[in-house]
């Protein structure tokens, strides 16, 4: 990282965190940054978790819920392509059938990964709020990581 | 409670669930901005991110409105200490040449961004500071195929002396990078 390197060098701040994008669909960050994250203390703060709410579900199946984000700005096509959409099924259904709700085994996910410092949550109502909130002491159990990691080797990374 | 951790090498504690404010001002109103950090902040967390750049999609008509919606709460909430604020400064694109005659991450750009975010802010301090995308021509924001373009950028020297600047004169206490690859 050249901007610890330039800092050490000149007695300038060091960078304390790398504010990059993280989910389930999303998991280039591990690739090159998860290491210096972790042996820099450059720790995660994850972007777009639930990847702007599709790993919520709520888009499933063709569903345009009126108000949702990529109902209304239809530019942001990043976490929409078939990939996407394809893996987001997988995990969807992983989630309901080990008794989670997608949100909840999404956000679980980003929040213990050991590099994340913080999940940056959003919400558009105080019901996603305390939906997201309350994901926050959830450990996933061994069984669904091992899933969650046959899905990322069938689509790994289709939104990044 | 929501588990704190250590900012980097700091001593700035950081809850693990930190509230996102891009809708505000765009699919929220100040209300409902000012009742999300109601619920949130009484709930455990106390890491709050927003950026110059927000709402989003960005728009010069609504460009600020974020930060001005959380500096209307800080300012009636008082106990500014207990929390950690972390906002951005925009990074160079053709589509943000409203900013400033255009951002990048040159002292002149940070030092004004740093004001205007403060008195949006209506603090006198930002806990981390983060830039939001490279000075560069790189890949992010989902770029794939990497392809090397010489571009103007700002030297990194540059860039973290101005940050120094403003750390020493208290206006922000930690720096983060957003956006970023592994050489930067």
């Amino acid at each position: 990282m050249r901007f610890l390197e330039v800092a050490r060098h000149a007695q300038l701040p060091l960078v304390q965190s790398i504010q990059n994008p993280y989910s389930l669909l999303n998991r280039t960050f591990e690739i090159g940054l998860a290491e210096i994250a972790h042996r820099e203390r450059v720790g995660l703060l994850a972007y777009s978790p639930l990847a702007f709410g599709v790993l919520t579900g709520k888009y499933r199946h063709n569903q345009r819920p009126s108000n949702a984000r990529l109902t209304l700005f239809t530019r942001f096509s990043r976490y929409n392509n078939p990939e996407a959409i394809a893996a987001t099924e997988a995990y969807c259904a992983l989630a309901e059938q080990s008794g989670m709700t997608p949100t909840e085994m999404a956000l679980a996910f980003v929040t213990t990964r050991p590099f994340v410092t913080s999940n940056i949550i959003g919400a558009t109502s105080l019901q996603q709020l305390a939906e997201n909130i309350q994901t926050h002491s959830r450990v996933l159990p061994e069984s669904v990581l091992s899933e969650i990691e046959a899905i990322h080797q069938r689509q790994p990374n289709p939104a990044p | 409670m929501i588990e704190l951790r250590p900012l980097g090498h700091t001593d700035i504690q950081v809850s693990s669930i930190c509230l996102g404010t891009m809708t505000w001002g765009e699919q929220n109103t100040e209300a409902e901005a000012h009742a999300q950090l109601d619920y949130a902040t009484t709930h455990g967390i106390q890491f709050i991110d927003t950026a110059e750049l927000y709402p989003v999609p960005p728009r010069p008509e609504t460009q600020g409105r974020t930060e001005s919606y959380l500096g209307s709460w800080l300012r009636q909430r008082g106990h500014r200490d207990d929390l950690v604020i972390a906002t951005k400064a925009c990074g160079p694109g053709d589509w943000v040449q409203y900013f400033r005659g255009g951002p990048r991450h040159t002292a002149a750009y940070l030092t004004a961004a740093v004001e205007d975010s403060l008195a949006r802010l209506q603090t006198d301090y930002i806990d981390l500071y983060q830039l939001h995308w490279p000075d560069r021509a790189t890949n992010f924001f989902g770029q794939l195929g990497y392809r090397h373009r010489e571009s103007s950028e700002t030297p990194i020297d540059e860039i973290l002396g101005a940050l120094d600047t403003l750390v020493r004169s208290g206006k922000i206490r930690a720096i983060g990078l957003s956006n970023e690859t592994p050489w930067g």
